[in-house]
């Protein structure tokens, strides 16, 4: 089934799409809960856990603001990080919903200086580099994940996002940030 | 701000949404499977410009390599195809370094050449089976649909095109149509591979001791060593060059006298080894011809004729010296022992391989045939002292073959071949061949005998040919050939009328 087949089915709030959204997608949400949730029966309730967000915030999907991968997997993320947050008993609630939370006008307004910063400092990485800072910063993925996954060894991935890390800290700022 | 803390900031200020690129590059499946079937598609590929033909599938075997290797604790078939990108690897690479040596093509076309052809193709096909299965079972587990019949057309596909190549089918219809089927199976199986996305996140891929970066380095690195120690060190004949000090016998002695009498040239006479001067017992008459060829490709000179220009090429230097020489012995028939001398007059630029490749009398005429004994040659060359070494010939044989022209005519050709590489030190570097001829028919009246010289003048050429390897006629951007012919009428009473033929 196609990825328009299943949204539809969403949209229409046909149970045909619940079904077609676990058999299609749960191996992706489980990739992303897997290395922020460590408990193998947390990440299952965590699974059920975004796929009903999925289903009661289909329409929120925009597809102009990204794809249906990166919204499930932001979507998903969340749902893992609350998780996570409520197990280590932590921290408050991530929002469910994209955008996220309502923080304090403050709080709203220096995130926002951040992530533009940040924004703009990914978007002088090269394309690998970016994609080892989302791995390591977004998706929280595990050095050894990271190696695995990309053929390197641990040592490399380390000394990789080493560099980066310094570099990104020299754009936003030197030691002040 | 300390590490920890950085982190944290960092954490928290990655955006809500990961760009797209980023959530269709994060997954455990694309790298690997995009590594086996770029490899795949490169080792079916045969593109023969450049070397492509085996950079290429070099290519290809170690992606293949890279691309299974972390999926090898996925399953048992993943394990199996990555067992069996070993093996292929392990048969196919060593087959590079020894392309870079002259002894890659006799290898290579041998039984066992053909043998590790057909296995090199089975490890293939069992690999595109067991990668079949393997998708088959990536999708069970994960529980998606189960579908990977793109991996299947492959295996077909790869029977269809061994099948072809065991028949010798060297047509272009089903050429076309092959290549077009994998086109479309290549299109279907990267299509599939987005498909398989889904059920792909469900792998969990091995670590590695040594990241694919080194392993292509090193792989890189160890052909390179491998393909240039072949250039360097396995680019000539290995030579058993002796010193040439001991005198000969009595009798031999006695030989060479006669023939320096009957007009043997001095200089060319000396080379002979003692059983060539014994084999010239009876010796009646001797023939000799001396001519100095150009191994280079001279320059055009334009001369102007009138309205018309007229190019013709020049050679300022000629760099071997030719001497024919053939004795008659004595009989009721004609018996002739035929020698062919050659001298390199200046410094040899390159150090490879050489073919005298002679055509006896009896090539292409059937009034002549061979005569009792094998062909016998040597090469000789002088040391700074002046001290005269000598080694056989790397190889000397007889080879016969039935050609057939335009016209329909089968011919039965025989031919001698002496392979050679000249030394790298002392000068006046020289040798000859020989054989030996009597007439069939009792009413011949002429004999041609000629040698072609092939002289390999660069390294430049990959996989590597030997002289005798080199088909081509003509100059090559490799080799280079010159041909010298002895030709001679023998008139009713027995004279000689020599011709002075200029190939």
């Amino acid at each position: 089934m196609h990825e328009q087949e299943v949204l539809a089915l969403l949209r229409a709030r046909d149970e045909r799409g619940a079904e077609a959204l676990l058999r299609h997608y749960a191996p992706l949400m489980r990739y992303i809960i897997a290395p922020i949730v460590p408990d193998a029966q947390d990440r299952e309730e965590c699974l059920s856990d975004a796929a009903l967000r999925v289903w009661e915030r289909i329409e929120t999907y925009d597809p102009a603001r990204g794809t249906w991968t990166a919204w499930l997997t932001a979507l998903t993320r969340n749902a893992a990080l609350n998780r996570a947050r409520k197990q280590g008993s932590s921290g408050e609630e991530l929002s469910s919903e994209l955008p996220s939370a309502e923080p304090t006008p403050e709080e709203r307004l220096l995130q926002q200086e951040r992530r533009q910063a940040l924004l703009s400092a990914l978007g002088r990485l090269g394309q690998k580099e970016r994609v080892l800072f989302y791995r390591k910063y977004y998706y929280r993925q595990s050095t050894a994940q990271i190696a695995a996954e990309l053929g390197m060894t641990e040592r490399a991935v380390e000394g990789r996002l080493y560099r980066i890390k310094k570099t990104l800290r020299e754009q936003l700022g030197g030691d002040e940030a | 701000m300390n590490e920890r803390e950085f982190d944290a900031l960092l954490e928290s200020a990655a955006p809500e949404l990961p760009p797209d690129d980023v959530a269709r590059e994060v997954t455990p499946w694309r790298r690997a499977m995009e590594n086996i079937l770029g490899g795949s598609a490169m080792c079916a590929i045969t593109l023969n410009l450049l070397a492509m033909n085996y950079l290429l599938p070099t290519i290809g075997v170690i992606l293949q390599l890279l691309g299974f290797r972390p999926l090898r604790r996925e399953n048992g078939w993943f394990r199996v195809c990555w067992l069996l990108a070993i093996l292929r690897a392990a048969l196919f690479l060593p087959c590079i370094v020894l392309n870079a040596t002259i002894y890659g093509t006799a290898a290579l076309s041998s039984p066992a050449g053909t043998a590790l052809t057909y296995a090199m193709l089975a490890v293939q096909m069992l690999l595109f089976f067991c990668f079949w299965r393997a998708l088959r079972a990536t999708q069970r587990k994960s529980g998606t649909e189960v579908r990977a019949g793109s991996a299947a057309a492959l295996l077909v596909w790869y029977a269809a095109v061994l099948a072809l190549a065991y028949v010798q089918y060297n047509g272009l219809l089903l050429g076309f149509a092959m290549l077009g089927c994998y086109i479309l199976i290549l299109r279907s199986l990267f299509h599939l591979s987005r498909e398989m996305e889904e059920s792909g996140y469900a792998l969990t891929p091995a670590p590695v001791r040594l990241s694919d970066s080194v392993l292509v380095k090193t792989a890189a690195a160890l052909l390179a060593v491998g393909v240039a120690c072949g250039y360097l060190f396995f680019g000539s004949y290995r030579m058993d060059w002796q010193s040439e000090g001991g005198a000969v016998g009595a009798e031999a002695a006695e030989l060479c006298a006669e023939l320096l009498a009957l007009g043997y040239p001095e200089t060319a006479l000396a080379d002979l080894s003692e059983d060539d001067l014994l084999a010239c017992r009876g010796a009646t008459l001797v023939v000799a011809h001396e001519a100095d060829k150009p191994m280079n490709g001279g320059r055009e000179v334009r001369e102007e004729f009138g309205s018309s220009t007229h190019i013709k090429t020049v050679y300022d230097v000629k760099e071997l010296h030719f001497t024919d020489v053939a004795v008659r012995l004595s009989g009721e028939a004609e018996r002739w022992r035929v020698f062919h001398h050659f001298r390199w007059t200046e410094e040899v630029k390159f150090r490879g391989t050489e073919l005298v490749r002679l055509w006896p009398a009896y090539y292409e005429n059937d009034s002549w045939r061979p005569d009792d004994g094998a062909p016998t040659g040597r090469v000789l060359y002088d040391d700074a002292e002046g001290n005269v070494y000598a080694a056989p010939c790397a190889s000397l044989t007889v080879e016969r073959y039935t050609v057939t022209n335009w016209l329909g005519w089968t011919y039965h050709l025989e031919d001698i071949s002496a392979e050679f590489s000249l030394p790298s030190r002392g000068k006046n570097r020289r040798g000859y061949v020989a054989y030996s001829t009597e007439e069939t028919d009792g009413e011949t009246t002429f004999l041609a005998s000629r040698s072609n010289y092939t002289h390999q003048e660069s390294r430049l050429q990959y996989p590597v040919r030997t002289a005798k390897d080199y088909s081509g006629w003509g100059d090559g951007p490799v080799f280079r050939r010159v041909q010298n012919a002895l030709q001679f009428s023998i008139l009713d009473d027995g004279s000689i009328d020599l011709w002075n033929y200029e190939p």
